[in-house]
This record gives structure tokens, C-alpha cells and sequence, in this order.
């Protein structure tokens, strides 16, 4: 018993690393992206749209306070970035990605605010470190709670295309690729990657074959919630999902790939279901 | 019995060892759910419909042209990662929508069309939260500076224009016009 409370101790420690260590590249990404709050030129338009947590961190100054000094925004971007690191060195330390995920939530609501838009890639990396913070004991059921999550951003996606009926649109992946791909095709008419779409703009049925072998990969996302059988097949989803979202649609969801390490095979978790299949 | 099975269930199993935490993660659930539901995005209970609306077949497509005092514009496509990109574009498209909607947040319309008794409350808080004019007013000088800090190259004037293209089956895009729509300083 008591070696099997160490093992999965270990075990979580080593996924909180493995974590932390992928939301350091992702920090380090939006560093050389010039994205992170004091590289951001204390930004002035703001859109909050109807998110009532943006509304509330606007109406506390909080974002705006953070945002619009230089030091201050270097004060949070080193604090972010030492949070992380510290994380992944001490991986036992609670208080550590506690910090971490207080401060990222506070970058989430900066970038998406001012970014005018509301994107979803960065959710991985505002959850993830959810599963390192409660105490170790309840570390595997908030794992599998991810592991759930991440099968129902899919299913999800798929519901959504299922009851907007844009599956049976007949040139919806035409459509996509257009509306999201027409500014690189302006300004890159004769690269290889515009050859290749100017190519498939010609065979739109192709593009409508992507578009519904994704929505079908979304939907088999569903198979998940009832065994852990084809984890590592969904994981493969996963990536080709990626890898679709950016081919069609110039939406590179790289940060979200970071859920994926909950539908790795692992042993050791005190789950409530580590017994199932 | 009839709902034995729920015990079997990864909610049940955590409720049976652990009570305070199986509320927390059913509540998220619950909530995610229901947001879905109401369509509403209210983080961190996110809605993930990637790509599900219904596109419309539109005749021409917009794209931004930057202009920093040469006679093209920027190619943002070379040098920029999405998340340069990203922050480049999307602030753009925002000051572009609140120009064509008198500098008036559009979540205000979407928030009277769905809670029209509330028509008090938008009055109230209309110059303060919803009156983009003075965040408007400032974009232009802050979009150069992020400019120069992304481009690494300093930028004295700006010219922002909407570029109309047409895609043709031929392999070609054609500009069809263009309309500035951000001119600094």
C-alpha cells in the first residue's frame, strides 16, 4: 500500500514536470512572440465581449493595472515565468503552480482581452496545472477529470457541427480554407503551401473529404468516455486535429496538444476508475 | 437500482471517495454544459465549436494591408509566429468593427437583444463600458509602437487599408479595391 502511494507519487511528480516543462515552451513561444504583458506596449483597446470574467477583471483595474506599466508587466512575466520553472524543480511544492495558475489566469484574461479576440488554444495551459495544485492524494481523479475534458472538447466540437448541420453544408471545407487562408494566399501567391491550395480550390470535394473526416475524428473522441482502449488512437486524433485545424484553417492549436498527455497509458494513478478497462 | 449504474460512473466513484472534490468537478461539468447550452462563453466554462457555423458563400474576401511609409505592405505571413500574427490582425479587425459601430462595443447590441429589460442598466453604464471613443482614440499610436517592437524596425506613420480580393478557381487572387481605415498620425 504504502509503496503504491510512493510510486504514484513519483508518478505525479513526473508528469508535473512533463506539464510544466511543456508550459515553459509554450512561455518561451510567447516570448519570442512578442506576446507576453510587457512585450504587449501597455495595449489600450480592450474586448471583453460578454465574458463576465473579463467584465470583472476590467472593472477591477486588475488587467489594466498589470498591462499598462512596463516594470509591472516585467514584474508579472518574470513572476509567471519563475513560477513555472519552480514548478517543474520542485515538483512536490503545491504552492508553485498554485502561483502559476493564479498568474496565467490573470496573462489568459490579458491576452485574450486585448488579443480583441477570444481564442481557445491557451485553455491546456490554464488547466492543466489544476491537477498539481489540489493535494497529491486527489492528484489522479482531477487527472482522469482532465482526461474527460479533453474528450469533451471534441465531442463537443462535434455536437456543435452535428446540430448547426454545417456537416451537411456540401462547401463548408472550401469555405474555411478561403475565408482563413486568403490573406497568406495574397501574400504568398507562389509558395508551395499556396500551390498546394490554390490545387485543392480546384477539387473543393477533397476539402469538403478533410472537413468531414475531421468532424468524424471529433465524434470518435465520444468512444473515450467509455474505455481507455484507443487512448493512444485518439491521441494520433488528436495531433491529425491539430494538424487539420492549421492546414484549413490557419488556427495553430500547438498549446492545446498539452491534453493529450492525459490520454497517455498510465499506471500508478489512484483513480476512481483504474480498474476499468 | 435503477441508477446502480451511476456508481460505475467516474462522478460516482469520486463522489463515493471523495465528496467535496466530486462536487467541484461535477460542478464544472454542469456548468460547461449549460453554458453550451445558453451559448454563453463565461470562463473558465468555455464552449468549443471549432469551426461549426454554417460558412457563407461570399463573392470577395477581406484581408489588411499595412503600410509603414513604403509603397507595399507588410507581408505578415514571413517572420511571425501565429501568435505575432495574432495580435498584429485581430486588434485591427476590432478597431475596424468599433469604427463602423460609432466606437459602441458591440456586445452592448447582443446584450440588449437578449436581456431587453435591462435597457436601465446599458443606459447607466454606457459611457463607461461600452464607449470605446477613448481606447479608439489611442489605438492608432499604440498599434505603432507593437509594430515597431514587432518588426524591430521604428514606425513613423501607418496606413491600415481593407483589401478586397477575389479568389478565382484559376489559381489566382485578384485585389478588387481598397479602403484605409486606420491612418497614423
Amino acid at each position: 500500500m504504502m509503496e503504491s502511494s510512493q510510486k504514484s507519487n513519483s508518478f505525479r511528480n513526473i508528469l508535473c514536470r512533463l506539464v510544466f516543462a511543456a508550459i515553459l515552451c509554450s512561455l518561451l513561444y510567447g516570448f519570442q512572440s512578442k506576446v507576453l504583458v510587457h512585450q504587449l506596449q501597455a495595449p489600450v483597446l480592450s474586448f471583453l465581449y460578454l465574458d463576465p470574467i473579463f467584465w470583472i477583471a476590467d472593472l477591477t483595474g486588475l488587467t489594466r493595472a498589470v498591462s499598462s506599466s512596463f516594470y509591472i508587466a516585467l514584474a508579472f512575466d518574470i513572476l509567471l515565468l519563475a513560477s513555472c520553472v519552480a514548478t517543474t524543480i520542485f515538483p512536490s511544492r503545491r504552492i508553485f503552480p498554485t502561483i502559476f495558475f493564479l498568474l496565467y489566469f490573470l496573462y489568459f484574461i490579458i491576452f485574450n482581452s486585448y488579443g480583441a479576440h477570444h481564442t481557445l488554444n491557451k485553455v491546456g495551459i490554464l488547466l492543466m496545472p489544476l491537477a498539481f495544485i489540489v493535494r497529491p492524494s486527489r492528484f489522479g481523479y482531477l487527472w482522469e477529470g482532465l482526461r474527460y475534458y479533453t474528450l469533451f472538447i471534441f465531442t463537443s466540437a462535434f455536437i456543435w457541427k452535428l446540430v448547426r448541420l454545417s456537416w451537411l453544408h456540401s462547401i463548408q471545407g472550401e469555405l474555411i480554407l478561403k475565408k482563413n487562408l486568403v490573406a497568406y494566399l495574397v501574400y504568398h501567391p507562389e509558395s508551395f503551401l499556396s500551390k498546394m491550395y490554390f490545387r485543392l480550390l480546384d477539387h473543393p470535394l477533397i476539402l469538403q473529404l478533410f472537413f468531414l473526416a475531421g468532424f468524424l475524428l471529433e465524434g470518435s473522441f465520444m468512444i473515450g468516455f467509455f474505455t481507455r482502449k484507443y487512448d493512444r488512437l485518439l491521441l494520433l486524433g488528436m495531433f491529425l486535429l491539430v494538424a487539420g485545424f492549421w492546414f484549413m484553417a490557419d488556427a495553430f492549436f500547438g498549446e492545446l496538444l498539452i491534453f493529450g498527455l492525459t490520454l497517455l497509458p498510465l499506471k500508478y494513478l489512484p483513480s476512481p476508475s483504474q480498474n476499468r478497462a | 437500482m435503477t441508477f446502480q449504474w451511476i456508481n460505475n460512473t467516474y462522478l460516482g466513484k469520486l463522489f463515493k471517495s471523495d465528496r467535496k472534490l466530486s462536487f467541484w468537478v461535477g460542478g464544472f461539468f454542469v456548468a460547461t454544459i449549460c453554458c453550451n447550452l445558453l451559448r454563453l462563453e463565461a470562463t473558465p466554462f468555455f464552449l468549443w465549436g471549432m469551426y461549426s457555423a454554417i460558412e457563407k458563400s461570399v463573392p470577395t474576401y477581406q484581408v489588411t494591408g499595412i503600410m509603414t511609409g513604403g509603397k507595399s505592405n507588410i507581408d505578415f505571413y514571413s517572420g511571425t509566429s501565429d501568435n505575432s500574427r495574432f495580435f498584429l490582425l485581430s486588434p485591427l479587425q476590432y478597431y475596424k468593427e468599433l469604427q463602423e459601430k460609432n466606437e459602441v462595443d458591440p456586445s452592448l447590441k447582443i446584450l440588449q437583444k437578449k436581456f431587453p429589460s435591462l435597457d436601465f442598466v446599458y443606459d447607466r453604464a454606457f459611457t463607461k463600458y461600452f464607449d470605446k471613443s477613448s481606447e479608439t482614440l489611442a489605438f492608432p499610436g499604440w498599434y505603432a509602437k507593437y509594430l515597431t517592437a514587432q518588426t524591430g524596425t521604428s514606425v513613423n506613420c501607418l496606413r491600415i487599408s481593407e483589401i478586397t480580393v477575389k479568389i478565382f478557381p484559376q489559381r489566382t487572387v485578384t485585389v478588387d479595391s481598397a479602403q484605409v481605415f486606420l491612418k497614423w498620425p
